[in-house]
């Protein structure tokens, strides 16, 4: 049986809208039978009746058109074996190097023309055998699929058993009649596109095939058919559970619930009726306390069978009231992230293993909340979340964002014809999940305009489950849905929503791009969200980057993405955008997240420390706070503060009087610790760090050196100076103002200091350089040194460099003047600069890059860190004495960018294996950044991978008066005004020294 | 400071850039709650309040985002002035985009139906009498390029 057409008037299968499957068994919700108690315990399908894993080998064959695929070949005999290759599957066959990947943000990979798509439609046979036994009597085979992209039709013995689409929602099908013992041949034919691709332009990769877990199960003749159980909560600790079951074969279902190996209440059910239980002393079900009773449905065949369906239950309630949400009656913020399925060698056949380390590490960084961007997950994926304590903003598997391209982005979404389709597609995810305890709203699907079609998801989504909100944030004005939802507000939009609140509650389903180096800008967000009520969750965009391991010509992997396959058209790195990279590591973005959502605040004030619970269910006995104080970023005194039982929203206070430093800077940094064993957590896991300044008091100034003068004389162009105490030979060169500098042998400056306004560009500044600094070539400004003057003076040389630096083709620049002071004891520069011309607005930076010898890589620093950190992503960062190396420090963007950079900077010093080296000190202008990259600025703007960076013989070495913010423009907010650098006036002050014995010799704090 | 007489001729100055039309899209959105600010993309935020509520002791300044009024029920009276002739009375505030300075504005009657643009490096007093119904809008400063959400 065939369903391509050659007659237009018939249209095909996979180009019929209304037709969303054939012969595909009802939606359910998703559990297993098992044939005892002790089996159901386990909890584990492969012990379920009749579980057949169907993942594995399967023979494979792809195809450039549905008509080239021969009927043979969905036959049992399937043609000549030897053709066919051999795949794993789960699997998307692009990843596998059959056909080609190609990544679209929102359109169409092929012409838009909707329900048709490309008549050479990718087409691929998957085949295997199946070795049965001989089945009980009445026991129905089921062959269940979690995930086929994009259309699936199914063959049994070369019979035809089905079809299916909706790519990320189970399908279902009876094979009763035509499986039997022995020997079986299963076929699946798969088209990459179908009338469904048009539902599913989900901002990822373009690739199809079976790429979710297959399997087969059993169900006795007397089985479970669907559940659906729901929480209410009571007064007094109280919870009402309901009931709604179907069964076939049986007349009863016992229903029981435990917790732990204690009987909490059971009663017999009668199939197709509501039944009701209660339970006392009730143990709800939360984020920070996710607790979860066992459930068992027992069915009783009258042949004996019993069939046992074990089901992990959490007492969660959600409701609204007065514009609030409310877990079990309490109110609540998600703190969360949008999550695509991904993996690096995988891509969307992501294993169940790393689903669980991606929800670990959210929980690790303080994130209580996902968003299913943007389709349902594997089934395991909601369990996980019941048991790790996850809110999950359930989205189904619907998004039509490529009609934006052709200017009607609702043109099916209010189509008739189409309406089967879109309810469809949240009928069977509500069907399969709404069992879940984790599951906080629903979400109709992201991205498809507003149209006929939504409020009639929304009432069918309310059919199903009248309890829980709904959530579309097309719907933009909340006519229909329970829960009001922008994206990409601006912190000050937010701002004025909170203060101005719509009746329902608010979210921001996505913010904070975090494309490449960032998001800058989450704490002030985090502030709008924490001073207004009625926004309860915010998600940032998104978990992880979508690269794909590709190995270059010298074996080297790098991550590819975008137009890396030959894909035209192409959103090259647009799905490079997550806070953890592709290789399942934390960016330094998401850091910074995990801190500025930190559940437990510390504050410390007129002697008096304060620990507030930021917690919404649990308090904070498990928490404990060690204070440390700092003398000019080094340790001198710590204490523990153990605020015990703090409620929910509560604080605790304790009287913190720090000894203070006579002389220069006093800190306390806070790090609050949990003593709790969690699954994602060793116990003393750090939840977040907080510092305070306490004192700076000035310093002893500083005795007179024993450096003595230094000594001229001018060769050629060149001024050399030399200090006879050291041996240190400076030479400055009268014609451009370069310095050379060498010192104990080496020359310690591989390129001399020059000032410059230009940094490697970074995703969340690409429209400011589109819009302000390519037009404006500020990445080719050139320097123009138009007098170098020098005098000696008390016993140093002062060299006075006066230059240009302006782009080419334009009249605008900045007039610059260094003051280098040559003393026996090192160098001080004084820098100076005042625009001219009509450009005004931001610049990446303001500051000073040279290089040094390459071995000079270990750096001490007095500063912000230990991590990256920016002006608007600094939450993460203390004021510290840190060590690291200049290639540690380098964070590995899979698209080479800025990056390294440490704020706040006192002084930091570049060293040697022996400790000999160059250290930089803040004069009188206060402090620094600075960043030591092991490649120059040229070399890692011109880089598109990581493997595209070559070691260079010296370290590039910026240190910059100023810095812009990251922002998170790649899509989202600008940086925010408090955050921008304007090319504008300025004045900054250094010391350099040459330094043996590394920094712990360098003269500590900032300039007296 | 901008006055447009009508919705026409806002529309026929500063529409066909995708914030100015959406501008036009609040302006004329009637059914919306009072007192409830909405956001259109991401390119304003929007409400619909009397003018006793939007008024304010100080001069607000906005850098972000061009502050629009258009009355709806009568005419409306501010004060508008340079920031640079006022004297802050807080620090600009990235969380709200707003600076309130203190200083003489000028006073201008908005006409029921006129739309008036505030650009920044501008503050505005909204008057609290006459007390009449306006949709006031905060319209972003980002050009032409920024992302259309």
């Amino acid at each position: 049986m065939t369903f391509h057409s050659t007659d237009p008037a018939i249209p095909n299968d996979w180009e019929s809208p209304a037709l969303t499957g054939r012969h595909r068994l009802p939606a359910r919700a998703y559990f297993f039978g098992y044939a005892s108690a002790a089996l159901a315990g386990t909890m584990d399908r492969r012990n379920s009746r009749g579980f057949v894993d169907l993942t594995g080998e399967w023979r494979f064959r792809l195809y450039d058109h549905p008509a080239r695929v021969p009927a043979q070949a969905l036959a049992p005999a399937g043609g000549d074996a030897g053709e066919w290759d051999t795949v794993r599957v789960p699997h998307l066959w692009q990843v596998d190097g059959y056909g080609r990947l190609q990544y679209t943000d929102e359109g169409f990979p092929f012409p838009v023309d909707p329900p048709r798509v490309p008549a050479d439609d990718p087409t691929a046979v998957y085949r295997r055998t199946v070795v049965l036994p001989k089945a009980p009597a009445g026991e129905r085979t089921v062959l269940r699929f979690d995930g086929v992209e994009s259309y699936a039709e199914v063959y049994w013995d070369g019979a035809y058993v089905g079809m299916t689409k909706g790519s990320r929602l189970a399908a279902e099908f009876d094979v009763t009649d035509v499986a039997h013992p022995g020997e079986n041949h299963l076929a699946v034919k798969v088209l990459q596109y179908s009338d469904g691709t048009y539902l599913e332009d989900q901002d990822m990769w373009w690739a199809s095939g079976i790429f979710r877990d297959c399997y087969l199960l059993s169900r006795p003749a007397a089985h479970l058919a669907d559940f659906h159980v729901r929480t209410r909560r009571l007064d007094g600790d109280r919870a009402e559970l309901t009931l709604s079951a179907t069964a076939a074969g049986a007349p009863e279902i016992t229903w029981e619930v435990h917790d732990g190996a204690r009987p909490v209440a059971s009663r017999p059910v009668v199939p197709g009726t509501d039944a009701t239980l209660v339970v006392e002393d009730a143990h709800f079900w939360n984020p920070e306390d996710p607790h979860l009773y066992d459930m068992r449905l027992v069915v009783r065949g009258p042949d004996g069978t019993v069939e046992h369906v074990p089901h992990r239950l959490g007492l969660a309630e959600v409701t609204i009231a007065e514009g609030r949400l409310l877990l079990n009656g309490a109110p609540f913020m998600m703190h969360g992230v949008n999550r695509h399925d991904h993996d690096d060698r995988r891509g969307r056949a992501v294993g169940m293993a790393r689903v669980e380390r991606d929800l670990l590490l959210m929980k690790q960084h303080n994130i209580n909340a996902v968003r299913t961007a943007h389709y349902p997950n594997d089934p395991r994926f909601y369990e996980l979340c019941d048991r790790i304590g996850l809110l999950v903003v359930a989205e189904t598997d619907l998004e039509t964002h490529g009609f934006a391209n052709v200017g009607d982005l609702p043109r099916i979404t209010d189509d008739e014809a189409w309406r089967t389709a879109f309810t469809d597609r949240i009928e069977r995810h509500v069907r399969a999940q709404r069992n879940h305890a984790s599951i906080v709203m629903w979400s109709l699907g992201n991205e498809s305009g507003y149209g006929r079609n939504i409020p009639a998801m929304y009432r069918r989504c309310k059919e199903l489950d009248p309890y829980r909100p709904v959530h579309y944030e097309e719907d933009r004005d909340a006519e229909v849905v329970d829960v009001v939802s922008t994206m990409y507000s601006r912190v000050s939009q937010m701002n004025d929503m909170g203060e101005h609140p719509h009746p329902k509650p608010r979210i921001i389903c996505e913010y904070g791009h975090a494309m490449g180096n960032g998001p800058g800008g989450l704490a002030e967000y985090q502030q709008v969200f924490e001073r207004w009520e009625s926004i309860q969750g915010h998600f940032v965009w998104e978990w992880c980057d979508h690269g794909l391991v590709a190995v270059g010509d010298d074996g080297r992997e790098y991550h590819s993405y975008g137009g890396d396959h030959g894909d035209v058209p192409n959103n090259g790195t647009f799905c490079i955008d997550g806070l953890v990279f592709p290789w399942q590591e934390p960016s330094p973005g998401l850091l910074e997240y995990k801190q500025v959502i930190c559940p437990v605040r510390v504050t410390w004030a007129d002697g008096v420390c304060t620990v507030a619970n930021r917690r919404w269910f649990t308090d904070l006995s498990d928490a404990v706070v060690v204070v440390e104080t700092l003398h000019d970023g080094r340790v001198v005194g710590s204490r523990t503060l153990v605020p015990g039982a703090v409620p929910p929203g509560g604080s605790w206070r304790a009287e913190l009087r720090p000894d203070v430093a006579a002389h220069g800077e006093t800190h306390l940094t806070a790090r609050v610790l949990s003593t709790a064993a969690r699954p994602w957590a060793e116990p003393m896991h750090e939840l977040g760090r907080y510092q305070v300044a306490v004192a700076d008091r000035p310093r002893t100034p500083a005795g007179p050196t024993a450096a003595g003068s230094v000594t001229t004389g001018v060769e050629g162009t060149s001024l050399v100076v030399t200090a006879p105490a050291t041996g240190d030979r400076f030479t400055v060169d009268l014609l451009n103002g370069d310095l050379t500098w060498r010192s104990r042998d080496r020359e310690l400056l591989a390129a001399p200091p020059r000032v410059g306004f230009w940094k490697p560009l970074i995703d969340n500044h690409q429209q400011e350089n589109d819009e302000l600094w390519a037009p404006r070539f500020l990445s080719l400004m050139q320097t123009s040194v138009r007098d170098v003057a020098w005098r000696e003076r008390d016993g140093a040389v002062v060299v006075e460099v006066s230059a240009r630096i302006a782009p080419p083709t334009l009249d605008i620049g900045m007039a610059v003047g260094l003051t280098w002071t040559l003393a026996a004891d090192g160098v001080r520069l004084a820098v100076t600069g005042e625009p001219y011309g009509g450009y005004r607005d931001i610049v990446p930076r303001i500051g000073l890059s040279f290089a040094v010898p390459a071995e000079l890589r270990a750096v001490d620093w007095y500063g912000l860190g230990p991590g990256e950190n920016y002006p608007d992503s600094r939450a993460a960062a203390t004021l510290g004495r840190w060590h690291s190396t200049v290639d540690a420090m380098f964070t590995p963007y899979v698209v080479p960018q800025d990056c390294a950079n440490r704020g706040e900077a006192r002084w930091m010093a570049l060293t040697d294996p022996h400790g000999d080296g160059l250290a930089v000190r803040a004069a009188g202008s206060g402090p620094f950044a600075f960043s030591a990259w092991p490649y120059s600025a040229e070399a890692i703007d011109a880089a598109r991978h990581r493997t595209d960076l070559a070691a260079e013989d010296r370290v590039t070495v910026n240190v910059n008066h100023r810095v812009l913010g990251l922002g998170s423009n790649s899509w989202g907010s600008e940086v925010l005004d408090g955050h921008r650098v304007r090319f504008e006036p300025f004045r900054f002050e250094l010391d350099l020294r040459s330094v043996s014995g590394g920094a712990s010799s360098y003269r500590e704090g900032t300039a007296s | 400071m901008r006055i447009f007489r009508d919705h026409a001729q806002l529309e026929d100055v500063l529409g066909g850039a995708a914030k100015w039309d959406r501008t036009l899209q609040a302006l004329r959105a009637e059914e919306r709650l009072p007192g409830v600010m909405y956001s259109v993309g991401d390119s304003l935020t929007t409400m619909r309040a009397r003018t006793s509520a939007l008024a304010t002791e100080d001069l607000v300044a906005r850098r972000r985002y061009l502050f629009v009024l258009s009355p709806v029920d009568g005419d409306a009276e501010v004060d508008v002035a340079p920031v640079a002739g006022l004297v802050a009375a807080d620090a600009y505030s990235d969380l709200s985009d707003r600076h309130h300075l203190r200083g003489a504005g000028e006073r201008r009657t908005v006409p029921r139906g006129a739309v008036l643009v505030v650009d920044a490096g501008e503050a505005v007093r909204v008057l609290p009498a006459p007390d009449v119904t306006a949709v006031v809008a905060h319209v972003t400063v980002e050009g032409a390029t920024f992302h259309n959400k």
